[in-house]
């Protein structure tokens, strides 16, 4: 026994092999080499095939072995492959949990236990385990399914009814009006629509997440229960721990109902807002480092987390989750609504359900285009396809909501700080000097009478310019400038809701006519050559010009009152301004 | 406080074949009774006394010997809690030479080796020169610890593990894939498994060493 020359080029399973072999020589008793070498089975096995081979052929060469013998070394690593095989198939043939499975249509409750309702040939049926791509799955435990499972033989017998889904669809509008007052009609198609959309999530690629809003005791709860009860795998939450929402997103796709006081401070403190904010869009992921240890690239889990969404929130949702989400602002009412909401109330309406999206798993929604610009439109397409699906009766109504949504929207963007940017950009177009208006001049008459905190810098405005679609230039002395374009400023312009047209801002006569209602850049006289008071009223005769109502059928010019006013009030002051410059 | 003379933390250095030279040079001492709780981060439930083994070089990091009270073994040692796997270099082993040197498993067989003239230096396991919690317990994961840098391993190495190596494949594992990381290191590298003792007791090198002599070692060497 001595030390044994290491080569770095043997695999593990070769060192095996040499160590095994070492003091053996071609001298050796047959019956001991022989009972050395078969012992070596289990190690050859280890190794792919061409491995294998080679080291046998070195071990023939060295221990003069009869192919008989080698033959049969062989043949001892290829049963050890075998039965390795064999017990790594028995492996994989235990059972494994699972809510997520192609063809799918729920879990259901069966015998007494959780159970599969599958798609089949002839149409669905249940099952207690399903294999798929060789290995069998069951469904998780009851006690790990946190919501009331739908009984599989009323499933059943729905489906067998061939329910129409627009008597469905009345029932569900009816259920929801006994359960709470919303802000109008269209408010009880919207919950409807997304009842249904929550079964039949899989050709959307987006979900909006539904935030009931109000001051306590305005029925957000009761709102926000009673759709989830009906919803597919609907979950009401009211803590946000980060790992139990990943777990009910990824492993249950669950709809989830967030149901907190304070919801969006306790989301951050959880750390689980990156879940909430993205589960309206197929797609995306969250990740968790999970495995620090691993190192790069081994230690991060990612996890899908899509899925309809409702929250209950007495904080504005448009700060959180801004065009995500339709913001339901919950009236106040003097109806009283006696019954208790409650899942085992909304279970025959989720069987329904159940048995509906049985009817429609896999098929496509009706087409259907945007039915708003912009995120709206991307959120409320897979509702609009439900009613036309389900209801398409109901559209009309459906599309009155989604235009008050819209409204809401532009008035809300309009008093944003871009909005009020804009404001400012207008009221200068007649500063616009060879297509180049100054960063600072923007900065400066934006700042004009704002409070020390609420002013921007130059380095800010520049950027907020950019971000709205400007170009950037330089003037005469290399100072920062915005290169003037007439047109593609009215486009932002009335994107913003600050000139509500006749047409859609994307048609609107608007840019046409602009250029000839605003001062155009080169016909204007030089600035230069005005006196600052001149300038100043200039200016003001500028903005009450583009203020003044447009002639019946072309671009209507509304400014917000209010803006409006602040505007004409900064003029003046720079008019002042310029004027006591002018003096000294 | 070095280990008094018959006490059972002298009798187990005695048994490793240490010389008081030695043990002084290592500056191995016995944890004063009343701080084997603040060594051991509070867990010492059964806990009799620690013989601690200072790591040179290795800011205030030392391993323990444990002994406890009711005749329980194991774990026979243990480090602070969070701490990483290190190296144990004794007194007098030269990091940057090129001479011939040893990996054993332990601090007191790496000591005994390199008192004998085999300059060793001393794993806390066979997996001890990897991160903590890989290797053993994932042998498809082994990222190096950043001790084995202190070293020119551009020499001679011959890696000695105990006598169970011929039993078990995880240890012989364990070598193989030092062996290939000490090579790519352009290390020469031996591996050396002691053969057992005449029951087939389990053999380390200083056991070795203490029964059989300087000589003796040297021939499995050859």
């Amino acid at each position: 026994m001595s030390t044994w020359p290491f080569n770095p080029n043997w695999s593990d399973s070769e060192a095996e092999v040499w160590w095994q072999t070492r003091d053996l020589t071609p001298e050796t008793p047959p019956p001991e080499k022989f009972k050395r070498l078969a012992a070596l089975a289990p190690v050859l096995a280890r190794m792919g095939h061409a491995e294998a081979e080679v080291v046998l052929s070195d071990l023939a060469a060295r221990l003069n072995l009869s192919a008989k013998f080698l033959s049969a070394l062989r043949k001892d690593a290829q049963q050890v492959r075998k039965s390795k095989a064999q017990s790594q198939k028995k492996e994989n043939s235990e059972a494994v949990y699972t809510a997520i499975l192609p063809g799918l249509v729920d879990l259901v409750e069966h015998e007494g236990a959780p159970a599969f309702l599958m798609l089949n040939e002839v149409g669905v049926g249940i099952a207690a385990e399903w294999e798929y791509e060789g290995v069998l799955y069951v469904p998780p435990p009851r006690e790990q399914i946190p919501w009331l499972l739908s009984r599989g033989a009323e499933v059943l017998k729905w489906y067998s009814l061939k329910e129409s889904p627009a008597v469905l669809y009345d029932d569900l509008l009816a259920y929801h009006r006994g359960i709470s007052e919303l802000p109008g009609e269209g408010y009880y198609d919207l919950i409807t629509a997304w009842d249904f959309h929550t079964h039949l999530l899989e050709p959307a690629q987006y979900s909006p997440e539904l935030c009931p809003f109000s001051v306590p005791e305005r029925g957000k709860t009761r709102t926000g229960q009673g759709a989830i009860y009906v919803a597919r795998r609907g979950v009401h939450v009211e803590s946000l721990r980060d790992a139990y929402l990943v777990r009910l997103a990824h492993n249950f796709q669950a709809a989830i109902f967030f149901d907190c006081m304070n919801f969006w401070r306790k989301a951050e403190k959880a750390g689980s807002e990156d879940i909430i904010l993205g589960r309206y869009e197929r797609g995306l992921k969250v990740p968790r480092v999970l495995y620090p240890d691993r190192g790069a690239h081994r230690d991060t889990v990612y996890y899908d987390i899509f899925g309809p969404t409702i929250i209950a929130t007495n904080v504005p949702v448009h700060n959180i989750l801004e065009t995500r989400a339709v913001q339901i602002n919950m009236p106040q009412t003097s109806r009283r609504f006696e019954n208790d909401v409650t899942p085992e109330a909304a279970l025959p309406l989720k069987e329904r359900l159940t048995a509906f999206r049985a009817h429609h798993l896999g098929k496509p929604l009706p087409e259907s285009d945007k039915p708003a610009a912009g995120r709206l439109g991307d959120i409320l397409k897979p509702l609009l396809q439900v009613v036309r699906l389900v209801k398409p009766e109901r559209e009309g109504v459906f599309m009155g909501l989604v235009r008050s949504l819209e409204r809401e929207r532009l008035i809300d963007k309009s008093e944003s700080l871009e909005a009020q940017i804009l404001l400012v950009l207008d009221s200068l177009r007649g500063r616009v000097e060879k297509g180049i208006l100054p960063v600072k001049l923007i900065t400066d008459i934006f700042n004009e009478g704002r409070a020390e905190n609420a002013r921007i810098t130059y380095q800010r405005m520049g950027r907020k310019l950019a971000g709205l679609g400007f170009k950037k230039g330089k003037t005469g002395d290399g100072a920062s400038a915005i290169l003037w374009d007439e047109q593609k400023f009215m486009r932002i312009f009335s994107s913003y809701g600050l000139v509500e047209t006749s047409e859609t801002p994307e048609t609107s006569e608007t840019p046409e006519e602009a250029p000839s209602e605003a001062p155009d850049v080169s016909d204007h006289p030089d600035d230069s050559d005005l006196s600052p008071r001149a300038r100043g009223e200039e200016e003001l005769h500028d903005f009450l010009r583009n203020a003044r109502p447009a002639p019946p059928g072309k671009a209507l010019c509304l400014w917000n009152p209010e803006r409006q006013r602040q505007a004409v009030a900064m003029l003046s002051m720079l008019a002042e301004n310029d004027l006591r410059e002018g003096e000294l | 406080m070095m280990p008094r003379p018959g006490t059972p933390h002298s009798e187990n250095l005695r048994h490793s074949g240490l010389t008081d030279e030695t043990i002084r040079a290592a500056g191995i001492y016995t944890v004063p009774p009343d701080e084997v709780g603040k060594k051991l981060g509070g867990n010492d439930h059964g806990v009799d006394s620690l013989l601690a083994f200072p790591y040179p070089g290795c800011e205030g990091f030392e391993r323990y010997r444990v002994f406890y009270l009711d005749g329980k073994t194991d774990p026979k040692y243990r480090q602070p809690a969070g701490t990483p796997n290190r190296l144990y270099i004794p007194p007098g082993v030269d990091l940057a030479g090129d001479g011939p040197l040893f990996v054993g498993e332990g601090e007191k067989k790496a000591l005994k080796l390199t008192q004998e003239g085999f300059p060793c230096v001393g794993l806390g396991g066979v997996w001890g020169w990897c991160k903590k919690g890989e290797g053993y317990k994932k042998p498809k994961e082994h990222r190096p610890i950043p001790d084995l840098d202190l070293f020119n391993w551009r020499r001679p190495v011959t890696i000695v593990f105990d006598s169970d190596a011929h039993s078990n494949p995880m240890i012989r594992l364990a070598a193989f894939r030092l062996a290939r990381e000490l090579s790519r290191r352009g290390a020469k590298v031996s591996i050396l498994f002691l053969p057992a003792g005449p029951k087939g007791e389990k053999v380390g090198a200083d056991d070795f060493l203490v029964a059989h002599g300087v000589e003796a070692f040297k021939e499995l060497l050859k």
